[in-house]
């Protein structure tokens, strides 16, 4: 099976994508879920999101760029991070 | 760990301050006065907190993260502010405003580490037990206690 794509964004493409990055993995490993992580800047979301199933940002956009997008905060700041897991899940699986 | 980038002079409680920009200021002039950051530093904090904003609601408090990128920086540091009364931050994922009373500026030199400093601040943040001490913290002293138990140093 292909991997499915998720595209994470945050300001700087260093930080807070990273860490959101690192518990997606997480997330899909542990859920059988083969994905690919691409990681990109808020400014370089529209020329990545070419097959991609899911879009996680950091910040907030006001784009709607035509592919399922969730906020990452929660792994963030550890608020509704169930939600969010089962959001992801429920999206890539579908 | 982030204990490593911790510093007494950097770490203020009760501080009284009413407003955003007046206390990243003064946060940054510090860590410049110091030799830490360069003389960018601030506008480089405040022109992406305006862009990218850093505020997070961890619960029952509000938290900011503010950095620049890592060529503003000359020596790693961190510096934590807590303060008698919050101010407002925008929260990094959304249009409002929330109270923050914790802020941790980030000048991280190198893009490895600020990555490393900042998952370490995402267990920290999200440990609302070691939040609410930090919160009642009476001197940095106490504050340097909390997180180096926290990462078991």
């Amino acid at each position: 099976m292909m991997k499915k794509k998720v595209v994470v964004a945050c300001a700087g493409a260093v930080a807070t994508s990273t860490v959101v990055e690192k518990k997606i993995l997480k997330l899909c490993e542990k859920n059988g879920i083969d994905i690919e992580i691409c990681q990109v800047r808020i400014s370089e979301i529209e020329t990545n999101l070419t097959h991609a199933k899911l879009l996680v940002t950091t910040s907030k956009i006001k784009k709607d760029y035509g592919v399922p997008h969730i906020v990452g905060m929660p792994f963030i700041s550890g608020i509704g991070v169930e939600k969010a897991e089962q959001e992801i899940i429920k999206i890539l699986c579908e | 760990m982030l204990w490593n980038e911790l510093d007494k002079d950097l770490i203020f409680v009760n501080l009284k301050i009413e407003e955003k920009e007046e206390l990243l200021r003064n946060l940054c002039k510090t860590l410049e006065q110091k030799g830490y950051v360069k003389e960018t530093f601030a506008e480089a904090v405040l022109e992406r907190e305006q862009q990218f904003p850093t505020g997070v609601w961890v619960g029952d408090v509000g938290v900011a993260l503010p950095h620049s990128v890592a060529e503003h920086v000359c020596t790693s540091k961190i510096a934590i502010a807590v303060l008698e009364q919050p101010v407002f931050f925008h929260q990094m994922d959304a249009e409002q405003t929330i109270p923050v009373q914790v802020i941790f500026l980030l000048a991280i030199a190198e893009n490895e580490k600020h990555l490393l400093c900042l998952e370490q601040l995402v267990e920290l943040i999200q440990d609302t037990d070691v939040m609410k001490r930090i919160i009642q913290a009476k001197n940095a002293d106490e504050i340097l206690q909390i997180i180096r138990k926290k990462e078991n140093v």
